[in-house]
């Protein structure tokens, strides 16, 4: 019995060597190191080669920022902003008609990381020195300047910030987008537009929705306003319900301009009950922003609502 | 038995025969190992020529989060403050010194023991109850933040230079020790917890300000960038002041009269720099002394900011 036992254990111990296996299985076929490499190149030609520039929507807690960039080969960055159209920016500084450059880094981080590494406009949504803006706070505006970037699929980079981990588009802009921002401020010019387009009601999902764009900041400052869109509503049992959006608007341009800006569009959807909620898109048959569901269902003001 | 030396035989086997010769695979390089490499632009080119080539100090004022804080909210300095800051840097920290030892054995010092790094921020570092100005990692790096602030308050300039000139003094003690007798001139009222001790009284202490009163090395440190900030007179009106303060009964809880504290450590101070590094504190018939040059700078640094504001 007790050599028999002995047999089994040298088999074993012989059969477990001899299952070790020298071949490497490796998940990817290359190292790290050269995919980082490739992908930081990749990234570099798309942003250095776009003639006509990018556009970048970064989130914060006080909504979303628009940003238009170009960056070039030594790596250096023009940057306009439409962080005045509604924000003080306490130096006097016309974010959306005053070009500004800095420098900029794609850098292999925990991932490949884009980094705006000198002060442009971008930074004032991080500043804590409340010299720069009017915000009450030492975090400023709870954005980030430093980002990983998660992906770059159709001309897209899908950023999230290093520091606040807020959410950050950047795409291509196209050549009426940049001649409109130089030209025409569209920057600037279309917080000017939705004004007088800021509320509505729309009938969403059997729901009557009040549905109100950029919500006063606070009441000292009526010109600081966050780009939220608050939409409220009752329940079956009469309590009110709300839910928020951050929100930016879409670059009009002299083709697609019609007095006021044609889409409003939501860094994240908003539930409204079951119904998912990703945009809003001007109706000028109704005179309201028509809301877009993220299945493509459009949910306009009732006809006897229309003014 | 049998079966233990067959077990070893196999074992053995095995073992040598798991022995080959592997190729440790392809070769490639480490993605950043060896820095960062940016495309120099005319301010790199000026930091080069005037900064990191004469004194041999690297200026970093592109953002590096791993040279700051992981975790506060901090910006990227402007880059057009960079040239300013550091010419007032040069202006009022190492100049001052170059002069004072001009002509003498010890003519390069300050180049050898100087911070080997010097990394600028945009805003100050808020940590709730603070605001951090400037920070230094063992006599090798000195960060200073609020350095976008330069031009709308001089008083960030002047702390910055403050702030050189204390870990200066730190690099040198560390370099040739201060002398002992400075440990025992207040050595009862050092204290771990100088944050809940206010300036005032740090100052009836016998201390030029609250930090100092942590360790006799950062007092060494405070004494002299505090001389080298605020002057001979300065020092000699809170001599006075704290020896006024004590003289009442009522005030007499250190052992020690604070202004006569405060004179034994000036004038160990300005023996331990003549004799360890020739520089001459105060000034002779023929050579200004360092806290002159220092002053004079400051002057002219205070004349540049105006300058810079109008032109802005």
């Amino acid at each position: 019995m007790k050599r028999s036992i002995k047999y089994i254990a040298l088999i074993a111990c012989v059969g477990l060597l001899g299952a070790c296996d020298l071949k490497e299985d490796r998940t990817y076929d290359e190292p790290t190191d050269i995919r980082l490499a490739r992908a930081l190149d990749e990234y570099s030609r798309a942003l250095t080669s776009a003639a006509n520039g990018w556009i970048l929507l970064v989130d914060s807690n006080f909504g979303v920022f628009r940003h238009y960039l170009s960056f070039d080969e030594n790596d250096r960055v023009i940057m306009l902003s439409d962080l005045s159209a509604n924000y003080t920016v306490k130096d006097g500084t016309d974010t959306t008609t005053a070009p500004r450059q800095s420098s900029y880094q794609l850098k292999a981080l925990h991932m490949p990381s884009l980094i705006f590494n000198t002060y442009n406009y971008i930074h004032m949504l991080c500043d804590p020195t409340y010299s720069v803006m009017d915000v009450p706070t030492h975090y400023a505006l709870y954005s980030d300047f430093e980002y990983s970037i998660l992906s770059f699929d159709s001309g897209v980079f899908t950023l999230r910030g290093t520091l606040n981990k807020t959410t950050a588009y950047l795409r291509r802009a196209t050549k009426d987008e940049a001649d409109a921002v130089f030209a025409e401020h569209a920057l600037m010019n279309d917080y000017t537009r939705i004004e007088g387009h800021t509320g509505s009601t729309l009938s969403i999902g059997g729901r009557e929705v009040s549905v109100s764009f950029l919500e006063a900041f606070h009441a000292a400052a009526t010109a600081n306003r966050n780009r939220f869109v608050d939409l409220t509503w009752q329940d079956e049992a009469g309590a009110e319900q709300r839910v928020q959006g951050h929100m930016w608007i879409e670059l009009e341009t002299a083709a697609s301009g019609s007095g006021v800006p044609t889409r409003i569009g939501l860094i994240a959807p908003v539930s409204v009950g079951d119904v998912l909620i990703a945009s809003f898109r001007w109706n000028a048959d109704t005179g309201a922003y028509d809301a877009v569901g993220q299945d493509g269902t459009v949910y306009t003001k009732p006809a006897g609502n229309i003014e | 038995m049998k079966t233990i030396k067959l077990f070893l035989t196999l074992a053995a086997g095995l073992f040598l025969a798991a022995c080959s010769e592997d190729n440790i695979g392809e070769q490639y390089e480490i993605l950043g190992l060896g820095g960062d490499t940016e495309a120099q632009t005319e301010l790199d080119r000026w930091l080069y020529d005037n900064i990191t080539s004469p004194y041999n100090m690297e200026v970093k004022y592109r953002w590096d989060r791993s040279e700051v804080d992981l975790t506060y909210t901090l910006v990227p300095v402007k880059e057009e403050v960079v040239r300013p800051i550091m010419s007032a840097v040069v202006k009022g920290w190492i100049k001052p010194y170059e002069k004072v030892t001009e002509g003498t054995n010890n003519e390069a010092f300050v180049y050898k023991l100087s911070p080997k790094k010097f990394m600028l921020v945009g805003s100050a570092k808020y940590t709730g109850s603070t605001i951090v100005t400037g920070e230094a990692e063992g006599g090798r790096k000195v960060v200073i933040f609020r350095a976008n602030d330069y031009t709308k308050d001089p008083e960030v300039l002047i702390s910055m230079l403050k702030t050189c000139h204390h870990e200066f003094a730190h690099t040198i003690s560390q370099a040739q020790r201060y002398p002992e007798e400075f440990e025992k001139v207040t050595a009862e009222s050092y204290t771990t917890k100088w944050t809940s001790v206010s300036t005032v009284q740090a100052r009836h202490n016998g201390y030029v300000s609250n930090y100092a009163c942590k360790s006799p090395g950062e007092d060494f440190a405070e004494t002299l960038a505090f001389l080298c900030m605020y002057g001979r007179e300065w020092y000699e009106d809170l001599i006075t002041q704290e020896s006024d303060w004590y003289a009442k009964p009522e005030n007499q809880k250190t052992s020690y009269d604070p202004g006569a504290a405060l004179r034994t450590k000036q004038s160990l101070v300005e023996t331990y720099l003549k004799s360890t590094w020739n520089v001459e504190l105060y000034d002779s018939h023929s050579k200004k002394g360092l806290i002159t040059l220092v002053q004079e700078a400051i002057e002219e640094i205070r004349a540049d900011i105006e300058d810079a504001k109008n032109n802005h």
